[in-house]
Parts: C-alpha cells; structure tokens; sequence
C-alpha cells in the first residue's frame, strides 16, 4: 500500500513538474510572439516588402500593418500604401478568417488559408502569425545555431484553418527571441524557412526592447524565391473597436 | 447642371486634390485612376423585343471612353473626410460629373461614429448577389469595372465590443441611383438597423429596414471557414411590399392590353435564400458555386405576361400609347431584380496574381428555370506599377426568350487602367 501511495505521489509530482515545464515553454513562446509584434493589445509598422527571383528584384511593396492581439484573440490590418497599383487592397485578419478588398471588388470577401498562402498575402501573414494561440506545443529540444544556445521547438496547429500545419521553431535560450522558423504543409513537406533579425530598440510599458527588424522567407518549393521583409516605425497604439470590422476595408 | 459647368466642377475637386502634391501628406491620401476603354455591345433592337429600335435601352454599339476616378481621403482623430469625383466622356459626348462617393465620418469616441453623405452601402455574404441588401438593386454588378451608382446615406455606427457592431442606417436622398426615378420607382426613405457578429471561424449579421411607404426588409447572412480549403456562405431575405415591376393584363385608362405596375401583388411575403461554398487548390485557385432562389422572382404567368408585352408592342403608333409602351419595356428591363426568375446557379473559377502579375476570373451563371445562361470573363494584367490591361467579355446563351438574353448577345470590354 505504502509503495502504491509513493507510485502516485510521484507520478502526480512528474505531471506536476510535466505541467510547470509545458507552463515554462508556453511563456517562452508568448515571449518570442512579443518581439515580433505579437501579444500586444496595440502596435502598428510599416513593412517593405522585397519579392526576389534569381537574386533579381522582381517587385516591392510598402504595406502598413495594425495589430492587436487580446488573450488568445488577435486582429490585425494590412493595408498596402504602393506601389500605385496596389493602392486600395487591404485585409483584415481576424483570429482564422482573412477577409481581403482590392478596387473592382464591391466588398470584402472572405478567402481560405490556400488563397492566403498564394500571392501577396502570404508574407504579410508571416509577420503577424499569433503562434501562441494557433499553434500547441508538441515537443521542445535544445540546440547551437551560430554558437548560441536555442530551445527548438515542434509546433502543430490547434485548428484547422491555421496557415501551416506544423513549424519547426527556433528560440534563443538568453533572449527568448526567435531566429528561425520552418514552415511545413500537412503533408509533411517543407513550405518556407525564415530567418528573423531583430534592430528595432523600442520603449513600451517604460520597459528598453529591441524589436523584430527583418525577416527573409525563402520558398522551399521554388528555390530561386525568396522574399525581404522590413519593419520600421513601430508604434505602440491603442485601437478603437471599430479598427478590425469588416467595415473598415472599403 | 450643364456638361460646362459639369468639368468645371470635376476640376475644381481635381486640382484640390493635386495641390496636396504625393500620395501621402499627413493625414491626407490621393489616387487617381485614369480608365480609357472600348466596349462593343452585340444587341437586339428587333420589333417585338424588349429594346426595339434601341429606343428603350439606349445601348451603344461601339462605345469609346474615358473615366477618370480620382480619390481622396483625409483622416485626423476624429474626422474623416473622403471624396471620389467621377468623370466620364464618350465618343457619344455623353459627359457625366458626380461624386461616386462625398462622405464625413465623425467618431465621437471609441465605440460610436457618425457617417453622412454619398456612398454605396454593400452588405451580404454572396460574391454575385445580395439580396440582404434593402438599398442596392441595381443591375450594375455584371461587369466589375462599372462602379455601381451612390445614394445619400446617414449611418450612425455602435461598437460595445471588437465582435460586434450595431448600426441605424437611412437613405436620405436617391443620389445617382437613376433607378428611382420616373418611369420607374418612386423614391422611398428606407430605415434600417443591422448588426454585425463575428466569430472565430466566420461572421453573421441582420439588417431589418423599413421605408416610407411600408416596404419591410428582413436580411440575413453569414459566411465560416470550415477549413484551410472551405468557405461556406449563406444570405437571404424576407421582403413585404418590395419594389418590383410585374406585367398585368388591361390599362387603368384601356389605353394598353397590358400594364407593367409595382402594385398590390407586391403586399405579401417574399422569401429569397442563396447557399454558397468555395474551394480552393494549394495554388491558390478558387471555385465559388452559389444556388440562389429568388422568391420574388417570376413565375410562367408573368413570363408569358412579358412575352405578351413585347409582341403587342408594334400595335401603338400613337405618342400616349407609344410612350406608355415604351415605359412598360423600360419598366420590364429594370423590374427591380437583378436576377428576376426563381432559379439560379452561379459559379466561378478565379486565380489571383497568377506570375505575380495577373488576375483571371471566369464566371458561368445557369437560370435553372428559362434554362438560359451567362458566360463572362474578367483578365487583368499588371505591365508596370501603375499600369494594368484589362479585358472583360460576356456571352449570353440561350433562345432570344431566356432572360439573359433578351437584351444582349454579347459584349466586350477593353482598356487600360493608369493608377498615381
């Protein structure tokens, strides 16, 4: 009896201590989230976007990016300021739906997360994966990139309509800042890698941090593919309950 | 207002917005978008038609265009301001000046706004059709490149939260919408109050107006993602006493055979619902269907009605009778449907950004009751920055009876949009 007693004791307290490190892993992902734009309740930026084939400029964009993330609840605005042609497309992220307008469309329309990942949109969606909420952790391992120490981390979405089914995580132990994520389909096969610099020293909550700045995204399916995002003049905000309507992209 | 005073008007607000100099100064947005175009119509003018002698419809054959779409937007705290003059010429001298939108929106803190002035108000979930919309019945929506004309609005918006928005909505003025004019309907103060909700997956919303003159509306719609491949979509509407053209038999003064009236036929319960899904392939190209059953649509009697109409129209030589005539014609060509039988089958192939430079859509619509149908197709090609090639093509098909084509065969649509 005494030996069953110790048993469960000990399994309660390896659930226990299961449960605090899957608690620990958690805050390390809400943190990394927090760098790159995430879990805040308001911040915008501008983001230049570079769409490269062959190491040749094929085109770019300049897009303004508004974000809210409340609990597990995120909003976010694109809207494209250039080039001229661009001028009028928006969407409006909100928690698995995109909705998307352009000139020539009467009103907004909704689009599914393979719509998402074609065309324009895709990059744009990266900045401003929530991968805290939409995604559950499967397994955390440790690893040297670059002769520093990261926490790799396996990632599953928790729901359907997430825009990559699993992502291969790269998490800085000391800064908790994500250097690289890898992007897989469902079937297994890679989609994208990208690499995440962080050059934006900003203040928020009276509190000195040094903020997402860059991120290259390279195609796995088309290697000659690759894409430079940067982010500037980041600001924090507070947004009214009308920013993330539907409304609000015509 | 004269085509003169017309140009000095569209310049006036022109060279406002062109004295802010660049796209973006603090606060203040500009885009002017310049369209030449070319459109051929393919028609039926046949005595017997709907458009004999093209002296109803007033179509063109050969149609060369211009229009310029400026816009601008100022934005501060609290105000914003947004005006898109329109300015349109053919080789017809058909000029036409108006603000496709002139708009004020006060927010008086973060949950509530107050909206005035001339815009288009869309609502719904349907891609080709709303019927929850109770202030946009124009037919204008088949070409994507025709902007569809404004009305005078006052919108007063509530947000208590991110999810949810309340708002009173009321169509002050007709504005541009040459629909509510004579010979067609009287205009109507329409009240409405709507709401909009959205969930994790989706979103709904209601809107219940009704007018002056005892026209209720009830619309509803919604639209979810079921998965990273799957978008569902409904809409529809209860309509009491809608506005709606349909053929008698007899003239109230015996002058005609027949009558085309928005009438008594009309105070009843009319029930529209429309059923849609998508689906998209991992490269990104989507397939819409959509069944729409349109209960105010007509029935035989009314087609019969209609097809009475038009045969008997070469029996009225006389200008009363003539011009009565003609109006019936007028009034069958804009019944207040922009699909007017019961049974529809929408579908579309669309692929966007196709080489990163191209967008291509291709639409098939199937009336499940004339067995009539509507092939058309939309290309656009980005060559530079600021420059797009588009083309637009429409293909009626069926016997000259269908609905889709008792007005046109076909038609084209060429041009280039220059966007600064």
């Amino acid at each position: 009896m005494k030996n069953i007693t110790v048993i469960i004791l000990f399994l309660f307290s390896h659930i226990s201590m299961a449960q605090n490190i899957d608690e620990k892993f958690k805050e390390i992902l809400r943190e990394s989230d927090f760098y790159r734009g995430s879990q805040i309740s308001g911040i915008s930026w501008i983001l230049h976007v570079q769409n490269f084939k062959d190491k040749k400029q094929e085109n770019e964009l300049l897009i303004h990016v508004e974000v809210s993330t409340l609990n597990n609840k995120q909003f976010a605005l694109i809207t494209f300021l250039s080039p001229s042609n661009s001028i009028g497309k928006k969407m409006l992220l909100r928690d698995q739906n995109l909705f998307f307008m352009k000139k020539g469309l009467r009103q907004p329309i909704l689009i599914s997360g393979r719509q998402r990942l074609s065309g324009a949109a895709a990059n744009a969606d990266i900045t401003s994966c929530n991968y805290y909420a939409d995604y559950e952790i499967i397994e955390v391992k440790e690893a040297k990139y670059d002769g520093s120490d990261y926490w790799v981390f396996n990632l599953r979405a928790n729901n359907n309509q997430a825009s990559y089914y699993n992502i291969i995580y790269w998490i800085d132990k000391d800064k908790h800042q994500a250097k690289k994520a890898e992007f897989y389909g469902k079937s297994g096969k890679q989609i994208k890698t990208a690499l995440f610099r962080y050059n934006n020293p900003v203040k928020y909550k009276s509190e000195d941090y040094n903020f997402i700045s860059q991120i290259c995204i390279f195609d796995n399916l088309r290697e000659s593919h690759y894409t430079i995002l940067d982010l500037r003049d980041i600001k924090f905000e507070e947004f009214g309950n009308s920013k993330f309507l539907k409304e609000n992209l015509n | 207002m004269d085509n003169r005073n017309k140009l000095i008007t569209f310049l006036f607000s022109f060279s406002i917005m062109n004295a802010q100099g660049g796209n973006y100064i603090k606060n203040i947005e500009w885009n002017v978008e310049i369209m030449p175009f070319s459109k051929f119509t393919n028609f039926i003018t046949e005595e017997n038609s709907l458009n004999p002698n093209n002296r109803i419809a007033k179509l063109y054959c050969a149609e060369y265009a211009l229009h310029l779409r400026p816009s601008l937007k100022y934005e501060n705290k609290k105000i914003v301001f947004s005006a898109h003059p329109r300015l349109k010429i053919n080789n017809y001298k058909d000029l036409s000046v108006y603000f496709q939108e002139l708009k004020i929106e006060y927010r008086i803190n973060d949950k509530a706004q107050i909206m005035l002035g001339r815009y288009v108000k869309e609502l719904g979930s349907s891609l080709f059709v709303n019927p929850g919309n109770p202030f946009f019945i124009d037919a204008d929506r088949i070409n994507p490149k025709i902007e569809i004309k404004p009305m005078d609005f006052l919108q007063i918006n509530y947000y208590p939260s991110k999810n949810f928005a309340l708002s009173f909505l009321a169509n002050l003025y007709r504005g541009e919408a040459n629909i509510y004019q004579y010979p067609l309907f009287d205009f109507k103060r329409n009240y409405a109050l709507y709401f909009d909700y959205y969930i994790s997956s989706g979103h709904i919303g209601s809107i219940f107006s009704i007018s002056e003159n005892l026209k209720t509306h009830l619309g509803y719609y919604g639209q979810k993602t079921i998965s990273d491949a799957i978008i569902i979509w409904l809409e529809g509407a209860i309509d009491y006493r809608p506005d709606r053209f349909y053929a008698v038999e007899g003239h109230e003064h015996n002058y005609l055979k027949h009558d085309v009236i928005n009438g008594s036929r009309n105070d009843k319960y009319f029930f529209s619902n429309l059923f849609g899904f998508s689906f998209s392939l991992k490269s990104g190209t989507t397939f819409y269907i959509e069944y729409f059953h349109n209960g105010k649509g007509f029935n035989n009697q009314d087609i019969t009605l209609q097809n009475a109409i038009k045969a008997s129209t070469n029996e009225y030589h006389f200008d009363a009778t003539k011009i009565l005539s003609d109006r019936n014609l007028g009034r069958i060509i804009n019944s207040g449907m922009i699909f007017p039988m019961k049974n529809y089958i929408f579908s579309q192939i669309t692929h966007n950004e196709l080489f990163n430079k191209m967008n291509c859509s291709l639409r098939y619509f199937y009336c499940l009751d004339d067995k009539g149908a509507q092939l058309s197709s939309l290309l656009e090609w980005d060559l530079s920055n600021n420059l797009q090639l588009f083309s637009v093509g429409l293909f009626n098909i069926g016997n000259k009876q269908t609905n889709f084509k008792q007005l046109v065969n076909y038609q084209t649509m060429i041009g280039m949009a220059i966007n600064y």
